[in-house]
């Protein structure tokens, strides 16, 4: 019998355990640098984000409704065409008015006559409707919505007639944040706006998207919004009119 | 860092089934770097003891000498250790002795590569399990609205998959592992086999012979046979 060889247990055989934190810190720094080139390849096959589409919206007027003094539809004034960020196409928005209210006391001039001014609005957004008066059974035939601002002044209704419905001058457009753009969104709102003699605007949303997010930023924008008061035989009157706002997300 | 933080954030995409897929990944890398480093250390035979047993004839003393210098970790050392010191016992019984011993070495080099097969078979169930959820959130978007852009229901889809790609790498990984350690594993149970024949021959002959057997020098040519 050769009893020169010493065999150890089979328990000391082998010591996983006794290398197992530097094996698993060695393990975890390998497995992140595979997953980084994972990663990376899988970044590198990935198609690149389509640039996002500006947002289509469209301002379209209410038939009129009663026949009475027309309104000056409001249209934007100037879309910011910016690729990257939503806008309102600014197609041609005119807004009839749908009850005539009745003439406010004539504005009195600082000498104490009526103030009769004929005297050209104040600057009209371009691209806007036609200007050849919308008459309405009153025979007040303002020019429909924007195209106030382009009327030939050759109807009663014209730029530069007597007769003009209130129309905007300031319109900005309400931008709509990238976040909404998320979903798809297919929806009509319609604003009421009163609009004194004095030209005071104030405006609510008679009918609202399912966003309430969204009714606040186009209240907002359409809050801004400045008009040229109504005109009747040269008189500045007080009127109203409803805008029906279409907004596509697409 | 910056590369990193992407890397997260893009696994991030594939849901809830990814943290699971990476901690498989990582157990799967453990085990493999743990038996790299046991294989390295266990089963190294030196050309010189290979040569030595090869050869026709050869002194009981020059291998003990040599089993020694192996050390008590090396699986050979413990193989043909079994079968020198027992020499003086019968062949048969010597040669059980040496196939237990190549079990409990076959048992031990073979720890954690039934968790290396397990990965190998539940990364890729795990991957398409997350893609499917996944997919269900994405389709989701459909039901939800009437108005759907295609592109986030496209892009839902493409960051499900994620977590097929990963069970799919994390498979692949231990597959590779798997399977280079098994073969390595069987070569040297089969080399191990081989030379245990050869002494349970020696061990027949000397006591055959009454223990006179003549030593005869190792032969160098020996030596180029023998690798693991």
């Amino acid at each position: 019998m050769n009893d020169t060889l010493h065999l150890p247990p089979l328990a000391d055989f082998d010591h996983p355990w006794r290398r197992l934190p530097w094996v698993t810190a060695v393990a975890i720094a390998l497995w992140i640098a595979l997953l980084a080139a994972f990663t990376f390849i899988l970044q590198g096959t990935e198609p690149k984000p389509s640039e996002l589409r500006p947002l289509e919206a469209q301002i379209i007027e209410l038939p009129p409704e009663v026949g009475g003094l027309a309104g000056g539809g409001a249209a934007p004034a100037h879309a910011a065409a910016t690729p990257s960020k939503p806008k309102v196409a600014p197609p041609p928005p005119p807004v009839v008015h749908r009850k005539k209210l009745a003439p406010p006391p004539l504005p009195v001039s600082p000498n104490g006559t009526a103030t009769t001014s004929t005297a050209a609005p104040a600057p009209v957004p371009s691209g806007a409707a036609s200007g050849t008066g919308n008459e309405g059974s009153s025979g007040v035939g303002g020019s429909a919505g924007a195209g106030a601002g382009t009327g030939s002044g050759t109807g009663p209704g014209g730029l530069g007639s007597d007769n003009l419905g209130a129309h905007a001058i300031y319109a900005p457009v309400p931008e709509i944040p990238d976040d909404l753009r998320e979903n798809a969104i297919q929806t009509v709102a319609v604003a009421h706006f009163t609009v004194t003699y004095d030209g005071v605007a104030t405006v609510s949303l008679m009918t609202k998207t399912e966003s309430p997010r969204l009714n606040q930023i186009i209240l907002d924008a359409l809050k801004q919004w400045r008009f040229f008061p109504a005109m009747k035989n040269g008189v500045a009157i007080d009127s109203e009119f409803d805008l029906k706002i279409p907004i596509t997300v697409q | 860092m910056n590369e990193l933080r992407l890397a997260w954030e893009a696994l991030s995409y594939g849901g809830a089934m990814v943290y699971p897929l990476l901690l498989l990944g990582a157990l799967a890398l453990v085990i493999m770097l743990d038996r790299a480093v046991a294989y390295w250390r266990c089963l190294r035979l030196p050309e010189e003891v290979g040569g030595l047993i090869e050869t026709y004839g050869f002194a009981w003393k020059d291998l003990d000498r040599e089993i020694e210098q192996l050390g008590p970790r090396n699986a050979y050392g413990r193989f043909l250790g079994v079968i020198s010191s027992n020499r003086d016992h019968p062949a048969w019984w010597v040669e059980s002795r040496a196939g237990d011993e190549a079990g409990r070495i076959e048992k031990t080099m073979s720890r954690g590569l039934w968790i290396l097969e397990t990965v190998v078979t539940a990364a890729p169930l795990m991957g398409l399990l997350g893609t499917i959820t996944g997919m269900m959130q994405a389709f989701q978007v459909i039901g939800g609205s009437g108005l759907v852009a295609p592109t986030r229901v496209t892009s839902g889809v493409a960051q499900a998959l994620i977590s097929t790609a990963l069970g799919l790498l994390i498979a692949l990984i231990a597959l590779f592992g798997f399977n280079f350690f098994s073969r390595a594993q069987s070569q040297a149970l089969d080399h191990m086999e081989r030379l245990g024949s050869k002494l349970a021959d020696h061990i027949r002959l000397d006591q055959e012979s009454g223990g006179v057997r003549s030593v005869h020098p190792v032969h160098e040519a020996g030596k180029d046979r023998m690798a693991l």
